[in-house]
C-alpha cells in the first residue's frame, strides 16, 4: 500500500476541513460530512447515522470515541500479544485520550478522521450491494454490457422467395431473425430512432414468391442495443437478445443497389 | 410419360439421313447444269457430308449414358448405386465414408481394377469372373485402408475402382434408349474427397452426366438439416451445369413410419424440404431459376428396395439373410397382416412368403415410382446432352459448309450476267456496308455497359472514388437484362454479380465457424466449406485454435479483448506466446481460404462461363437474324461452337489475413517494502515511534498489448476481404470486355469471309459461265429455290426441348 499518498490525503482533508469547523459551536460531525460530500448524499448519510446538526462538541466526541472503540476495542477482543491479553492495556484508550487530548482542535481532528470512517464505511457498504446486483444481472444476460436500452433496426437485403411469407408488421423469432441473416447479401443495424428514411430505390412492386429479385426488408428489435453497428454476420446473430422478437416495419422490392454503400455487404 | 428415348434419337437420325438424301438429289441436279471445274468442289462437299452423317449417326446409335451419384453426408449414395446394380457390390458405411470414386460400366462378365494410387497400401490390379461378394470386400478393404491412412498420409489420393458388372438397371433402361448405348454408373466420392486432384477426371465426367441427387431425410436437427441443405446446393454447383439434370431423391424416407401420424408428417417433410432446396438452389443458381422451379424431388428408401431385390435371389441362403435384415430393419414398413402369417424362423419362410415381404417392401420404399421417375428423368434429359452437341459438329464439319454453297453457289449463277454481275457486285459492297453497320451497331451494344463496369472499376481502383463498382456491376448487368434482345436471357446473367455473394459467404461461413470455436472453447470445424479443405490444413487450424483455447484466449477474453500488461517474464512470455498463435492462426486461415476461396472461384468462374456463353448465344441469334434480313441470299451464319469460346482465364482470388496485435514498450511501477520508524496518531498517539513498513516504487519495463476481440479479428478480416475486392472485380472486368472483343472480331471475320466467299463464287460464276442468261434463266431461277428449300431443311436440324423440330 502507498502510506505516503494515505497521509498525504489525510494532511490535505484535514487542512481543508479544520478552517471551516473550527469556530463551530454545535454541529461538528454534521458539518463534515456536508463539507466532503454532495448534499443529497451528505443528508442520506447523516439520516442513515442519525447525525444531529445541533450536537455539541461533547456529544460529537462521544460519537467519535465510539467509533474508535467499535473499531480499536471491540474488533481486538481475543487478540494476543506475545501470550498477553491484548484488550487490557486497550481499555485504557478512551482515558489516555481524554488525558492526552484536550484542545477543542485537537478533538475536531479527531472529530474528522470519524466522519472520513463512517462516510468510508457507508459507500463501501453500497457498492458493495451494487455490485453484488450487476454481477447477478450479468449472470442472468440480462443487459449483456450494461449498455443503455435501444431499439435496433435491423435493415436486410435478401432474395424475395426468402420472404415470400413474411408480412409488414409479422413478428419474427430469434431463428427466423438468424435465418434471415444468413440468407441476407446485405445488412445494417441502426438505432432506430437513427434510421435514416429514403434512401434506398424502393419500388411499389408485389414481393414475388420465386426468385432471387432483391428484397429490402426493416426488422426492429426491442432492447437491441447490442447489435447496433455489427459489421459481421457472425457477431450479428451472436448478441441478438437471447429472446429476440422482430416486428417486419418494412418490406419492398428494390429498383436497384443504389444506396447500398453504407450496408455491410456478406 | 413421353416417348421413349430412343425414338428420339431415331429420329434425328431420320432427319439426318433424308438431308443426305435432299444433298444428294440437288448436288446431282446441279452437277449436270455446271462446269466441270465445279465437280471436285462438289466431290468435297459430298465426302465430308457422308463423313460427318456417319460420325453423327455412330454418337446417335452409341451413346454414353452416365448415371452419377452424389448426395449430402451419410445419404446412402453407395446404397442407391448398389439398388441400381441389384446387388450389394459397393460397400455402404455408416458414418461419412466412401471407397473413393467407383464408375461401374455394364457387361455380361464381372471384373473388377482398382487402379494404382502413389503410396496407396491397398491392394491394386484387375480381377476377372469375380464374386459380387468378392467385389465388396476389396472395395471394403479399399476404404478402410483409405480412411485410416488419410490421417497419416493427408496427401495421399482418393481410390478409383472401375467395375464391369450386368446391372439390373440396364436391363430396365436398354429398351428405352438407343440399341448401342453405352450405360455407366459413378459413385462420386463426397465433399471431403472433392478437393482430391485424381477425381477431377471423374468429376468431369459429370458434366456430361445425369446425375442423382440424395438427401438425408433421416436427420431432423435444424442446425444440421440447414448444413446439410448447403451441402446438397454445394455439389449440385460443383456438379455444373444446370440443375434440371438432376434428379433429387430423399433418401431414407422410412424414417417417418415411426410417427403415429406418419403420412402427414413424411407430406410436410417432403413438402418443407422441396420448398427449402428449390430456395436455397434459386439463391445461389439464379440464372437456372426457372429449371429449379420445375425440379423433381422424390421419396426413396434405397436400402429398403434394396433389400426387397435381395429378397427375391435365388441365392437361398442370401434371400435368407435379406428377409431377416428385412424383418430387423424394416419391420415397421412390412404390412402387419403379412407380418401374423410368418414363421419366427426366417428360412422358413417360403417362397410366397418371400414374395409377399419383397412386394411390400417395394411399394414402401417407393421403389416403383424412383424408377418411373428416373426413366422419365432420362428420357427428358439424356437427349438434350447428347443431340445438340452431337448437331453442332454435324453442322460444322458440313452442314454450314454445304447450304453456304448451294445458296451462294446458285445466286452467283443467277447473277452472273454482265449486267445482273455488276449490280451485284454493287449490292455486295451495300450488303457489306450495311452488314458492318448493323454488326458495328450491336457490338457496341453489347460492348457499352461492359465498359461503363470498367470505367467505374478503374476510377475505384486509381482515383478512389466513392462509388462502390460491384453495385454497379450488378445494376447494370441487370439493366441490360431488360433491354432488347438480352431481356430473353431472364435471370442467366446473374452469375457475373452473384459470384460475390458466393465469396463472401463461404468467407463468412469459415470465420463464423473460427469465431465460436475461440469463444465456446469447443473446436468444431464441422462446415461445408472445410469439408472441401485438404483434411491436414483442416487439422493444423485445428490444433491451432485448441493452443489459443489452452492459452486463455476464450470465453469472455476473446469475446471481448483486453488491454493487457505483462510485467513478468511469464506473463510476457505468455502475451508473446499468445501473439505468436494469433499470427499463426492468420497464417492457417490463409491456407484454408485459399483453398475454399480457389473451390469457390471454380464454381463460380464455370457459372460465369456459361453466363457469358448464354450472352453470347442470344446475341448471335439476334445477329444472324438481322444478317439474314439484310442479305438473305448469302447464308451467313455464325457457329456458335466456333466463336463463342470463352478463353482466357480468370485468376484466383487470394486474401491476406491478419490478426496478431502489436506488444509495445511499456513502463510500471513495482512496489517495493522499505522498514522506517515512524511516530504516527494510531500509534499512541503520536507519543511512542513505530516500525513502519513503506512502501516505495520503482519503474521497471512490460510489455503493453490490445489483445483484440473476435469480433475485432471479424471485423478486421472483414476489412481486408473489402480491401481485395476492386482487384478481382478489375480482373472481371477486364476478362468480360476481353470476351466480348474476341466474340466481336470473330463475327466480323466470319461475316467478311461469308461475303468474300461469295464475292469469288460471284467472279467465278461470271467468267466461267457462258450461257444465254435468258434461256437458262427456267434452270438456274428453280435451282436457287431448291438450294433455298435445302437451307430450311438443314436449319430444321436441330434439337429443342421435347424432340427435334
Amino acid at each position: 500500500m502507498n502510506n505516503q499518498f494515505f497521509n498525504e490525503s489525510y494532511e490535505k482533508i484535514l487542512q481543508e476541513i479544520k478552517p471551516q469547523i473550527i469556530d463551530h459551536k454545535v454541529g461538528i460531525l454534521s458539518t463534515v460530512m456536508y463539507l466532503i460530500l454532495e448534499q443529497s448524499e451528505a443528508e442520506e448519510v447523516c439520516k442513515k447515522y442519525s447525525i444531529n446538526n445541533k450536537s455539541n462538541l461533547d456529544q460529537d466526541w462521544l460519537s467519535m470515541t465510539n467509533i474508535i472503540n467499535t473499531v480499536f476495542v471491540d474488533k481486538q477482543a481475543g487478540v494476543k500479544l506475545v501470550g498477553q491479553d491484548i484488550v487490557a492495556p486497550l481499555k485504557d484508550w478512551n482515558n489516555l485520550l481524554n488525558k492526552t487530548v484536550s484542545t477543542q482542535e485537537q478533538k475536531m481532528e479527531w472529530i474528522v478522521i470519524a466522519g472520513i470512517m463512517l462516510i468510508g464505511v457507508y459507500f463501501s457498504t453500497k457498492n458493495l450491494s451494487k455490485n453484488r446486483q450487476q454481477l447477478q444481472l450479468k449472470q442472468q444476460e440480462l443487459e449483456p454490457y450494461n449498455l443503455p436500452t435501444k431499439n435496433a433496426s435491423l435493415c436486410l437485403v435478401v432474395a424475395a422467395s426468402e420472404v415470400s411469407h413474411i408480412q409488414v408488421n409479422s413478428v419474427v423469432i430469434r431463428s427466423d431473425i438468424e435465418r434471415l441473416i444468413d440468407a441476407a447479401s446485405y445488412f445494417l443495424c441502426v438505432e432506430t430512432e437513427e434510421l435514416q428514411q429514403n434512401y434506398l430505390d424502393y419500388t411499389d412492386q408485389l414481393i414475388p414468391s420465386t426468385g432471387e429479385q432483391e428484397v429490402y426488408m426493416r426488422i426492429d428489435i426491442a432492447k437491441g442495443q447490442a447489435i447496433l453497428g455489427k459489421k459481421s454476420p457472425y457477431v450479428l446473430k451472436r448478441d441478438l437478445p437471447p429472446e429476440a422478437q422482430g416486428t417486419i416495419k418494412e418490406l419492398a422490392v428494390l429498383g436497384s443497389l443504389k444506396g447500398l454503400e453504407t450496408f455491410n455487404r456478406i | 410419360m413421353s416417348q421413349a428415348s430412343y425414338r428420339v434419337f431415331e429420329e434425328v437420325e431420320v432427319r439426318a439421313q433424308l438431308l443426305g438424301q435432299y444433298w444428294h438429289n440437288f448436288q446431282a441436279e446441279i452437277t449436270k447444269h455446271l462446269p466441270d471445274s465445279y465437280h471436285p468442289e462438289i466431290q468435297e462437299l459430298s465426302s465430308k457430308l457422308e463423313q460427318a452423317l456417319i460420325t453423327l449417326i455412330e454418337k446417335l446409335r452409341q451413346p454414353t449414358l452416365i448415371l452419377a451419384t452424389t448426395g449430402t453426408t451419410s445419404s446412402g449414395k453407395s446404397t442407391l448405386i448398389n439398388l441400381l446394380c441389384g446387388a450389394e457390390i459397393v460397400p455402404m458405411a455408416v458414418s461419412e465414408m466412401s471407397a473413393g470414386a467407383v464408375t461401374i460400366e455394364y457387361s455380361q462378365n464381372k471384373s473388377l481394377i482398382i487402379e494404382k494410387t502413389p503410396g496407396a497400401l491397398w491392394e491394386s490390379g484387375e480381377w476377372n469372373n469375380i464374386s459380387d461378394e468378392e467385389i465388396y470386400q476389396r472395395l471394403h478393404q479399399v476404404m478402410i485402408s483409405y480412411i485410416d491412412n488419410r490421417a497419416k498420409q493427408p496427401h495421399l489420393a482418393c481410390p478409383q475402382s472401375l467395375i464391369y458388372y450386368p446391372f439390373r438397371v440396364f436391363d430396365k433402361l436398354s429398351h428405352q434408349l438407343p440399341r448401342g448405348v453405352k450405360v455407366k454408373l459413378l459413385d462420386l466420392p463426397g465433399l471431403s474427397y472433392v478437393g482430391d486432384t485424381g477425381n477431377l477426371s471423374v468429376i468431369k465426367q459429370c458434366r456430361q452426366a445425369l446425375c442423382l441427387v440424395t438427401y438425408n431425410s433421416e436427420e431432423n436437427d435444424p442446425q444440421k438439416t440447414r448444413s446439410l441443405l448447403l451441402e446438397v446446393v454445394d455439389q449440385v454447383k460443383d456438379l455444373g451445369g444446370s440443375p434440371a439434370r438432376m434428379l433429387f431423391i430423399l433418401n431414407r424416407i422410412d424414417a417417418f413410419r415411426s410417427d403415429n401420424n406418419w403420412p402427414e408428417s413424411e407430406m410436410r417433410f417432403v413438402e418443407n424440404t422441396t420448398k427449402n432446396i428449390k430456395a436455397e438452389l434459386i439463391e445461389q443458381l439464379g440464372e437456372y431459376t426457372q429449371e429449379i422451379e420445375n425440379l423433381k424431388i422424390i421419396k426413396l428408401s434405397t436400402r429398403a428396395a434394396l433389400l426387397s431385390l435381395q429378397i427375391q435371389s435365388l441365392d437361398e441362403n442370401y434371400s435368407t439373410i435379406a428377409c431377416e435384415k428385412a424383418d430387423k430393419n424394416f419391420n415397421g414398413l412390412i404390412e402387419a397382416n403379412i407380418l401374423e402369417d410368418l414363421p419366427r424362423k426366417h428360412s422358413n419362410w417360403t417362397k410366397q412368403d418371400k414374395q409377399r415381404v419383397a412386394d411390400d417392401l417395394w411399394k414402401k420404399a417407393y421403389a416403383e415410382e424412383f424408377e418411373e421417375y428416373l426413366m422419365e428423368h432420362i428420357t427428358l434429359h439424356f437427349p438434350k446432352l447428347v443431340i445438340p452437341q452431337a448437331l453442332e459438329e454435324f453442322n460444322v464439319a458440313a452442314g454450314n459448309s454445304i447450304v453456304e454453297w448451294a445458296v451462294q453457289t446458285t445466286t452467283a449463277i443467277v447473277n452472273s450476267s454482265q449486267e445482273q454481275y455488276n449490280q451485284e457486285c454493287n449490292n455486295i459492297k451495300y450488303i457489306r456496308e450495311c452488314l458492318e453497320k448493323f454488326l458495328q451497331e450491336n457490338h457496341a451494344n453489347l460492348k457499352k455497359p461492359f465498359v461503363q463496369i470498367d470505367e467505374k472499376i478503374k476510377q475505384a481502383i486509381n482515383e478512389g472514388s466513392e462509388d462502390d463498382p460491384i453495385l454497379f456491376l450488378e445494376d447494370t448487368l441487370k439493366e441490360l437484362q431488360k433491354v432488347p434482345p438480352y431481356n430473353e436471357l431472364g435471370e442467366k446473367l446473374s452469375a457475373l454479380y452473384q459470384w460475390r455473394r458466393a465469396l463472401g459467404k463461404g468467407i463468412q461461413q469459415v470465420l463464423g465457424v473460427v469465431a465460436k470455436s475461440i469463444e465456446s472453447g469447443k473446436v468444431n470445424l464441422e462446415s461445408t466449406n472445410l469439408k472441401k479443405v485438404d483434411f491436414s490444413k483442416v487439422k493444423l487450424l485445428e490444433n491451432n485454435l485448441n493452443r489459443l483455447i489452452n492459452l486463455g484466449y476464450t470465453g469472455n477474453l476473446a469475446k471481448n479483448g483486453e488491454t493487457r500488461e505483462a510485467k513478468t517474464e511469464a506473463e510476457k512470455k505468455s502475451l508473446k506466446q499468445l501473439n505468436q498463435e494469433l499470427n499463426e492462426l492468420s497464417i492457417h486461415l490463409n491456407i484454408i481460404m485459399e483453398d475454399i476461396l480457389g473451390q469457390i472461384v471454380n464454381q463460380e468462374k464455370a457459372r460465369m462461363y456459361e453466363a457469358v456463353s448464354e450472352l453470347f448465344d442470344c446475341h448471335i441469334v439476334h445477329l444472324e437474324t438481322g444478317a439474314h434480313s439484310i442479305a438473305p441470299n448469302i447464308a451467313i451464319k455464325f457457329p456458335e461452337s466456333q466463336i463463342k469460346q470463352v478463353t482466357g482465364s480468370l485468376g484466383d482470388f487470394n486474401l491476406n489475413f491478419e490478426s496478431g496485435f502489436v506488444i509495445n514498450d511499456g513502463t510500471w511501477q513495482e512496489s517495493v517494502i522499505v522498514e522506517t520508524e515512524k511516530r504516527v496518531w494510531y500509534h499512541w498517539l503520536w507519543l511512542a515511534p513505530k516500525k513502519i513498513k513503506e512502501i516505495t516504487y520503482e519503474t521497471r519495463s512490460s510489455d503493453n498489448a490490445q489483445i483484440p476481440s473476435t469480433e475485432e479479428l471479424l471485423d478486421n478480416w472483414n476489412i481486408q476481404v473489402k480491401i481485395a475486392e476492386p482487384t478481382l472485380v478489375n480482373q472481371i472486368g477486364e476478362w468480360l470486355l476481353e470476351q466480348i472483343d474476341c466474340l466481336n472480331k470473330k463475327i466480323d471475320d466470319i461475316q467478311t469471309d461469308v461475303i468474300d466467299r461469295y464475292q469469288s463464287r460471284l467472279d467465278t460464276a461470271y467468267q466461267k459461265i457462258t450461257f444465254d442468261y435468258e434461256k437458262q434463266k427456267n434452270i438456274w431461277e428453280p435451282m436457287q429455290e431448291q438450294a433455298k428449300n435445302l437451307s430450311t431443311e438443314f436449319s430444321k436440324l436441330k434439337f429443342e426441348d421435347g424432340g427435334t423440330e
